[in-house]
Order: structure tokens, then sequence, then C-alpha cells
């Protein structure tokens, strides 16, 4: 295109600029509104990491929050909505073609995230395969929710009763100088009374504390038996953090 | 980048009415898109993949240290607030640009100017968020965790830090005269840098704070 209409008084106008400018008016995006909506999904974020910190589903909601927003600040604020295609193609080659599938080939092959609960991988954690799923009780009652003190080195109470299905909303109250945290075996009393001593045993974090500080967790009592919970942190368990619940 | 710089420093002398040297913004290209912009875009995509590389290696390392180690010392209330910040930055930022276009030279001077605070406020939040970690003991080399932390974190900061010399750049430039409504690509490259860095602490916050 040439710009030979050039005048004393004119600045050079393309007339593809032109366009351009027209374009944008005429998309006029309400940026204030995206925003607030980005706001909106950020607190919804934030509630959901605050007040529902080990429930099942969360991190696949918080990440279709993020993407959300990814793609409001993509669309709208970057423009790729209204531009050239051409950019929303070098832009999408780099993130679908290599950064994504990298990041995700990362994870599934090296750290797959578990759902629930939250860093459960921890040091003494144990892996192994999961807990015996429990059986429908039509008779598991409603949630049990319970407080627990855990001490350098003790639970108290130590001992807890529950029914097979019953959902156990846990809080412990860290008293002590160090984090601890709860961790359930996989399986009875009677197959390992000392789980913490057994890598392949499978256990479960259910919360856990720093020191002087209070963590929550919920899970659904196993089937029927007597179950040891211990502190997953090396050494806890030996030097006494360890008690049993009596499932019905 | 030197052909680049010819091209900005002519479309700066086609602002000056005087010398009657009219170089239109907008060159012919083969696509009939601006090149500037296209490197720019081609820029962020790399940028993507450098940081998807930080990210992965955080996801991996993050649950190999127990709380105490690290990632029980973070702050999630700081870390919202930063959002909150950065979100706001990346709305002053379109709306300098709306500004220009609509011929409001001084408003977007204002909005960028707003926009280059808010970027401060956010390497304070972080700053103040390296501190905690510092007193705790715990520093890039502590373990697995903190290295992929501060790796990552740090080279956001950085990015955003490069982002508010280019903000004070613009300011500068616009100052003297060399951006108007007919010639503000600058205001949009360097706004495309801002929301990209803000889009990648959307991305961040979830991974390291919130899952
Ligand atoms: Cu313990």
């Amino acid at each position: 295109m040439e710009h030979g209409h050039v005048t004393a008084s004119a600045h050079t106008d393309p007339s593809d600029l032109v366009a351009e400018e027209a374009r944008i008016k005429k998309a006029n995006p309400n940026y204030i509104g995206v925003f607030v909506i980005l706001g909106i999904l950020t607190a919804i974020e934030i509630g959901l990491t605050t007040l529902f910190e080990n429930t099942i589903g969360r991190v696949p909601i918080l990440l279709a929050l993020t993407v959300a927003k990814a793609l409001l600040v993509v669309l709208y604020y970057m423009h790729l909505k209204f531009d050239s295609k051409l950019y929303a193609g070098f832009f999408g080659i780099g993130v679908f073609v290599f950064a994504l599938p990298y990041v995700l080939s990362m994870v599934a092959l090296l750290a797959p995230i578990q759902l629930v609960p939250v860093r459960e991988a921890m040091p003494g954690a144990h892996g192994g395969e999961a807990a015996a799923r429990p059986t429908r009780n039509p008779n598991a009652g409603p949630p049990l929710a319970l407080n627990m003190e855990a001490g350098d080195y003790f639970f108290k109470p130590d001992a807890f009763d529950s029914n097979s299905g019953q959902i156990v909303r846990l809080t412990i109250n860290n008293s002590g100088s160090v984090e601890h945290n709860f961790t359930l075996s996989g399986v009875t009393k009677d197959k390992s009374a000392e789980p913490w001593k057994d890598p392949n045993i499978a256990a479960e974090v259910v919360a856990h504390a720093l020191a002087g500080s209070t963590g929550k967790g919920n899970f659904t009592a196993p089937a029927p038996g007597e179950y040891v919970f211990f502190c997953s942190i090396p050494g806890h368990a030996e030097l006494g953090m360890h008690g049993t619940v009596v499932i019905k | 980048m030197a052909a680049v710089d010819k091209l900005e420093q002519g479309a700066r002398r086609a602002d000056e009415p005087l010398k009657g040297v009219l170089i239109p913004e907008h060159v012919e290209t083969s696509t009939g898109l601006d090149h500037r912009k296209m490197v720019m875009w081609v820029f962020i995509a790399s940028e993507s993949i450098f940081f998807a590389a930080l990210m992965a290696t955080y996801l991996v390392n993050r649950d190999k240290v127990s709380l105490e180690e690290g990632p029980g010392h973070l702050d999630l209330a700081v870390a919202s607030f930063n959002t909150f910040i950065l979100l706001f930055s990346s709305l002053t930022m379109v709306l300098a640009l709306q500004a220009i276009e609509r011929a409001k030279k001084g408003r977007m001077i204002f909005l960028l100017v707003a926009t280059a605070f808010w970027g401060l406020v956010f390497l304070g939040g972080q700053a103040f968020e390296y501190i905690e970690l510092i007193n705790n003991g715990i520093t890039f080399d502590t373990n697995v965790w903190s290295s992929s932390f501060f790796a990552l974190t740090g080279f956001h900061g950085t990015h955003v830090l490069i982002g508010i010399i280019w903000i004070v750049m613009l300011i500068i430039r616009a100052l003297r005269g060399g951006i108007s409504e007919h010639n503000h690509l600058a205001v949009e490259l360097g706004g495309l840098y801002w929301h990209f860095v803000d889009l990648v602490w959307v991305v961040l916050f979830t991974i390291i704070y919130l899952i």
C-alpha cells in the first residue's frame, strides 16, 4: 500500500492503521468488567483453598478457574480475540504444542498430582496401594467432628471410635515444637501393628500442622476393624506418636 | 533488534511536523501485519516455553520436602494481595493503551505511571515473602523445593522488573513527544509484555499457593 496522499497538515494515515483503530474501537471491550470477573474468579480460588483444603475435586476446579483467568487476559487484555489469527497461532503453538505438553508429561512421569489429600508425599509418608475402599454402610451416621491434640510426641486422645463409611472431620492442634501429622494406616492392626515401619503399607496423611498451628482434614472410615493412626514424620511414631481407632 | 530501533526512530521523527519526513508506522509486509508485533508474539511464545520448564521443575519437586522445610512458610495472604495488584496493573496498562488510541496522552501517562507503581508494589510483596522464608532459614540452596521456588518466582520477578523499566521508558518517550494517537505501537508492545507477565503469575499463583 502506498502513502502518496501526504499533505502538509496531516500525519501519516495508512489505511490499514485506520482500519485497525476502527476495529479496536468497534470491539471496545469492557476492560473494567474483565478485571471484575478476574477478581471474582481469584476470590473463588482463594475461598476454595482456605475453606476446602483437603476436598476431592478441588484441584480440577482450581485448574479450570486458572485456565479461565488466563483466557480472559489473553483474549481481552492482549487483544487476541480481536487481532490477527496469526498472532494467536504463534502463541498457541508455543503454549499448546510445547509448553503445556512438556509440563503435563513431566508431572505425569515424575510427580503425578494427588487430588487428595494435599502434600501426601512427605518424607515418611507411605506409598503402596490405596487403602481399602469403605463399604457403603446405611448406619454410618452423620459426620464425626473430632478434635485432637498433636504434641511432642503424642496424640490426645490416642483412641476413638467411628462407624464404617462415616466421614470423620479431623482437626489437629499442634501443641509441640515441630511439625506433626495424622496418618491413618490402610490396613487393620492385626495385619500391621506398627505400619510406620513398613513402607509397603498404604497409609493416608489426613491432616498436618506446623508447630503451634492447626491442621484440618477429612477421611471416610474404612471397613470395620481396629486401625492404627500415627505421625509419619520420621522418628515420631517410634517416640509414641500413634493411637488406634476402632471402626464398627 | 537494530532494524526495529531504526524503524522506531523513523516513527519518532515522523512526529516532528517541521522536518516533513513522514514514515508510516505500519510498513508494508508480506503478511500485512506489523513485523514488530509479530516478533513480540513469537517472543511471548518462547517465553511461555521458558516458564513451562521452570513450572514443571517446581511441580515435580514441590512435594519432596516437609512443610517445615519450605512450603509451610509461604504466605497465601501476601500472594493473594499480589495477585490482585498484578491483575489491577494489567487493567491500568490496557486502559493506558485505550487512552492513547483515543488521543488522551495525559491520561495515558498517568495510567502508565500507575502501572509501574503497582508493579513496584508487587515486587515489594515478593521481597516480603523472600525475607519471611530467609528468616526461617530457607534460601536458594536449602533443598529442591527452595531452589525450584526461588528460580521460578525469581525469574518471574525479574520479568516484572524488566516490565517496569520498559514502562518507565515509554513514559519518558511519551513526555518527549514520541508517542501519539497515530504512533503508539510501542505502548501496545509494552502492554503485551506486561500482560504476559501477569498471565504467568496467574498460573504461578495456582501451582505454588493453591493446589
Ligand atoms: Cu509428629
